[in-house]
C-alpha cells in the first residue's frame, strides 16, 4: 500500500513530501480499496481453510468483492478520464485531485488558488417525504397493515419528485 | 455554473423552494451540508441525553440490593435501550454529523457530493431513531433483549412485544441511513477535493472518515439484512434463527451472532475511528507542531479497518462453536496499529509547545482513558481470560472505557474545538475545564470499580444482587460517580446556553486556535457556499498554517526539507520536527489565540 515503487507523479521531480516517495495521487483511492479487497480475500481463504464455517466465509468474500469492485471501478475511471470521478463541486476546467505545485516551487503567498465555482443544489422537500414514507411503511409492518398505505403513497410521491428534480438539473 | 442568486430565471424550470428559506421549511428542505451536519449533531446529542438518563436509572437501580426504581422487566428495557441508543443513534450519527460539516470544508468543497442523498440519510436516521424510542409508548414497553438482540431470546415466543419489532425496524432504517452517508462521504473525499488537495494532504479526520465510511459500507448491509431476517422470523413465520424444528425446518440461532458481530465489531471501529481523527486534528494544533507520522497514521487507520472484519467471533468465544486461534490472533493484532497511533500522538506532542484549553484537555483525557480500554481489550481477546469474565461487569467496564473513554471524550474535545467554527463563539474555557474534570473524575469513579465487580463475578444485565454477594459497596461508588458524570453534562449545557446568549465565551475570529486545515480558512460560521473567497494555496497538509506563517512553510508532512540545515535562528528554516528536534516552545510565534488576528 505504500506509494513506493509507483511511477512518479513527476510534477516536481523533488523528494516526495509525504511518505518518502512521490505518489501518483490519482491512483491512491483505487489502491486503498485494492489493499482492503486483497487483504480480506486472504482473510477469507485463511478463515475457510481453518474454520470451515460458512457464514463468516461468505461475509468475508462479499466484503472482499466490495473492495475489489470499487478498486476496479476507480482504476478504470482513472484510466479513461485521467483523473478521479468527475466532480460536481468544482467548476468547469478544474481537474479535481490534480497534484498541486511541487514542494520546492516558490509559493505565491497571499495569491491563493481560485476556489471552484460553487454549485449549490436546490432545497428539496423530497428527501423528507421519502424518509417519512419509508419510516411509515416500517412502522406499518409492525403496528398495522393499513398504516402502510399512506406510507407507500408518500414514498412514491417522494421518489417521483426526487427523480424529477434531479432531471431538472441541466 | 453559478450560485443560485445569480442564476437567471430559466423558462420551463419551476422556481422551486429557495435554498435560503427560513424557519421550519428551511429545516425540512435544506440540502446544505452544514445545516444537515448540525441537525445530525443536535439529534444525536438529544439521543445521548435520553440514553444518559436511562443509564442513571440503571445505576440507581443497582445502588443496593432489592428493587429501588424500576421492575426487573423495565430494567431490561432500560439497559437494552441505553445500549441501542448510544450505539445506533448517538455515537455513529454524531460522527456522521461532524463529517457532514467538516469533510467538505476540509477538502475544500462547497458541499457533499450528493446533497439531497445527504438529507435523505438524515431523515432515515431521525425517523429510525423515533421508531426505536416509540417502543416505550407501546403496551409491552420497548425492546428488552439487550442491544445485541440475541436469538432465540429475541424470537417472538420469548419477546412478544411490539417494542422488539420497532427496534428491528429502527436498526434497518438507521443501517440504511449509514450506508447512504458512507457512499456520500467516500464520493466526497475521492471526487470533491480542491486543486492541490492530494490524498496524502487530506486532514487525518477526513482520512479516518473515508476509512470509517468504507467500514460502514462493509457491515451496515449485514446488520440491516440480519434485522430484516429476524423480522421475518418474528412476523412472517420464517425459521432462519429458529433452534426448534418446526414443520420440519430448523434454523440456527448462532447465525444471528455471526451476522450481528460481523457488524458489531467493525461497528466499534466505526464508532472510534472518527474520534481518533478528531484527536489527530486537535493534538497538533495545541502542540504547535505538524502531526507526527502522517503516513503511519493513515496506514494504521486502514490496517485497523481491514483487521476489524476478521475478529468478530471474539465476542462468541463461550459459544464453543468458533475457531479460537484465528480470532485470538487477529484480535490481538489490532493492538499493533492502535499502538502506532498512540506512538504518533505522543510523537506529535513531544517537544511541542503545549497549551491546555478544553479541547486539548479532553484530548488528553481521551489518551489516558482509551489506553485502559485498549489494554482490557487485549486481555479479553485472550480466550482463557474471556471464558472467566464473559458477560460480567469486566466486559461492561471495558466497553465503557472504549466507547466513553475513546469516543465521548474525543467527541467533547471536537465540540470544544469546532464550536467556534459552528457558531462563531468560543465556549467558556473555565466552564469547559470544570466540565472536563467533573466528567473525568465521574467517569473513572463510575467504571474503574466495575472491573473489580466483574472479576468478583457480578454478571452484566442483572437488575439486582444479594447483600451476601458483596457487590454493594462498589456499586454505590459507581452510582455516585455516574451522577457526577451526569452532572458534568449539565456544565456543558450551561456553557452552551450562556455562550449562546453572549454572557460567557468570546467572539471567535476565523481561526481562534491557529488551526492547520481548510475549515479555518473560512468565516465562523461559514457562508452557505462554505468558502466565500479563494482557498489558500494547498501545498502541504497544513494549508491554513502555511498561509498565515509563510516564513514557517511546512514542507509537507514531518520530514526535514532536503538540504536545509538548522539555522541558529531556528524558525526560519526549521527541520519541521523529526522526533526530538521539535521546535522549542518559545520560538514559535503562533501562540494560541493570536492566529485569528493574522492576515
Amino acid at each position: 500500500m505504500s506509494g513506493a515503487g509507483t511511477s512518479p507523479a513527476g510534477t516536481e521531480g523533488a523528494r516526495g513530501h509525504e511518505a518518502g516517495a512521490p505518489v501518483d495521487d490519482r491512483k491512491v483511492p483505487a489502491r486503498v480499496f485494492l489493499a482492503i479487497g486483497a487483504f480480506v480475500t486472504v482473510l477469507a481463504v485463511i478463515y475457510w481453510s481453518t474454520a470451515y464455517e460458512e457464514s463468516g466465509t461468505v461475509m468475508l468474500l462479499l466484503t472482499a468483492v466490495l473492495g475489489l469492485w470499487i478498486a476496479t471501478y476507480l482504476w478504470l475511471h482513472t484510466r479513461s478520464v485521467g483523473g478521479p470521478v468527475a466532480d460536481a463541486g468544482a467548476g468547469p476546467g478544474t481537474e479535481v485531485g490534480r497534484p498541486g505545485p511541487g514542494v520546492d516551487e516558490p509559493v505565491p503567498v497571499g495569491t491563493g488558488m481560485t476556489a471552484p465555482e460553487p454549485y449549490l443544489p436546490h432545497a428539496s422537500a423530497w428527501p423528507f417525504a421519502i424518509g417519512l414514507g419509508a419510516a411509515t411503511i416500517a412502522n406499518g409492518l409492525v403496528l398495522g397493515l393499513w398504516v402502510i398505505v399512506p406510507g407507500v403513497a408518500l414514498l412514491v410521491l417522494g421518489i417521483g419528485g426526487f427523480v424529477r428534480q434531479t432531471r431538472r438539473r441541466d | 455554473m453559478t450560485t443560485l442568486e445569480e442564476r437567471p430565471p430559466v423558462a420551463g424550470e419551476p422556481p422551486g423552494p429557495e435554498r435560503r428559506a427560513t424557519g421550519l421549511l428551511a429545516a425540512l428542505t435544506t440540502t446544505d451540508h452544514k445545516r444537515i451536519g448540525i441537525a445530525y449533531m443536535l439529534t444525536a446529542f438529544t439521543f445521548f441525553l435520553v440514553g444518559g438518563l436511562l443509564a442513571l436509572v440503571i445505576r440507581l437501580e443497582l445502588f443496593g440490593p432489592g428493587a429501588q426504581v424500576v421492575s426487573q422487566g423495565r430494567y431490561n428495557e432500560m439497559f437494552t435501550m441505553h445500549g441501542s441508543i448510544m450505539l445506533f443513534l448517538f455515537l455513529g450519527p454524531f460522527a456522521f454529523g461532524l463529517a457532514n460539516y467538516l469533510v467538505p470544508l476540509q477538502v475544500g468543497a462547497h458541499d457533499m457530493a450528493f446533497p439531497r442523498l445527504n438529507a435523505l440519510s438524515y431523515w432515515f436516521y431521525l425517523f429510525g431513531g423515533i421508531t426505536m424510542l416509540g417502543g416505550f409508548l407501546t403496551a409491552d414497553g420497548a425492546a428488552d433483549f439487550g442491544w445485541t438482540g440475541y436469538t432465540p431470546l429475541s424470537s417472538v415466543v420469548r419477546s412478544p412485544g411490539l417494542g422488539g419489532d420497532l427496534w428491528i425496524m429502527a436498526v434497518a432504517l438507521t443501517g440504511l441511513s449509514g450506508v447512504l452517508t458512507g457512499v456520500n462521504i467516500v464520493a466526497t473525499v475521492i471526487a470533491m477535493r480542491a486543486p492541490g488537495m492530494r490524498m496524502f494532504r487530506l486532514p487525518i479526520f477526513t482520512w479516518n472518515m473515508l476509512v470509517t465510511s468504507v467500514l460502514v459500507l462493509m457491515v451496515f448491509p449485514v446488520i440491516s439484512a440480519a434485522a430484516v431476517m429476524l423480522f421475518a422470523d418474528r412476523q412472517f413465520g420464517a425459521h432462519i434463527y429458529d433452534a426448534v424444528p418446526q414443520d420440519g425446518v430448523v434454523g440456527s440461532p448462532l447465525l444471528w451472532q455471526h451476522l450481528f458481530w460481523f457488524f458489531g465489531h467493525p461497528e466499534v471501529y466505526i464508532l472510534v475511528l472518527p474520534y481518533f481523527g478528531v484527536i489527530t486534528e486537535i493534538l497538533p494544533v495545541f502542540s504547535r507542531r505538524p502531526v507526527f507520522g502522517y503516513a503511519g497514521l493513515v496506514f494504521a487507520t486502514i490496517a485497523i479497518a481491514v483487521l476489524s472484519v476478521g475478529v468478530w467471533a471474539h465476542h462468541m468465544f463461550t459459544t464453543g462453536a468458533v475457531l479460537l486461534p484465528f480470532f485470538i490472533g487477529f484480535s490481538m493484532l489490532i493492538a499493533v496499529p492502535t499502538g502506532v497511533k498512540y506512538f504518533n500522538w505522543i510523537g506529535t506532542m513531544w517537544g511541542g509547545s503545549l497549551t491546555f484549553p478544553p479541547p486539548m484537555l479532553f484530548a488528553l483525557g481521551f489518551l489516558f482513558t482509551f489506553v485502559m480500554g485498549g489494554v482490557t481489550g487485549v486481555m479479553l481477546a485472550s480466550a482463557p481470560i474471556d471464558f472467566h469474565v464473559h458477560d460480567s461487569y469486566f466486559v461492561v467496564a471495558h466497553m465503557q472505557y472504549v466507547l466513553f473513554g475513546g469516543s465521548v471524550f474525543a467527541l467533547f474535545a471536537g465540540l470544544y474545538y469546532w464550536w467556534p467554527k459552528f457558531t462563531g463563539r468560543v465556549l467558556s474555557p473555565g466552564l469547559g475545564k470544570a466540565h472536563f474534570w467533573m466528567m473525568f473524575v465521574g467517569f473513572h469513579t463510575t467504571f474503574l470499580v466495575q472491573h473489580v465487580l466483574g472479576l468478583d463475578g457480578m454478571p452484566r444485565r442483572v437488575a439486582d444482587y444479594l447483600d451476601s454477594d458483596g457487590f454493594t459497596g462498589l456499586n454505590q461508588v459507581s452510582t455516585v460517580g455516574s451522577f457526577l458524570l451526569g452532572a458534568s453534562t449539565l456544565a456543558f449545557l450551561w456553557n452552551v446556553v450562556q455562550t449562546g446568549r453572549g454572557r460567557l465565551g468570546t467572539v471567535a475570529g476565523d481561526d481562534p486556535w491557529g488551526g492547520h486545515t481548510l475549515e479555518w480558512a473560512t468565516t465562523s460560521p461559514p457562508p452557505p457556499e462554505s468558502f466565500a473567497g479563494p482557498l489558500p494555496p494547498i501545498r502541504s497538509q497544513r494549508p491554513v498554517w502555511d498561509q498565515r506563517h509563510p516564513d514557517l512553510m511546512t514542507t509537507g508532512g514531518h520530514r526535514a526539507r532536503a538540504g536545509t540545515t538548522e539555522t541558529p535562528s531556528g524558525d526560519g528554516q526549521r527541520g519541521d520536527g523529526e522526533p526530538g528536534e521539535g521546535e522549542p516552545g518559545g520560538g514559535d510565534p503562533g501562540e494560541p489565540g493570536d492566529g485569528g488576528g493574522r492576515p
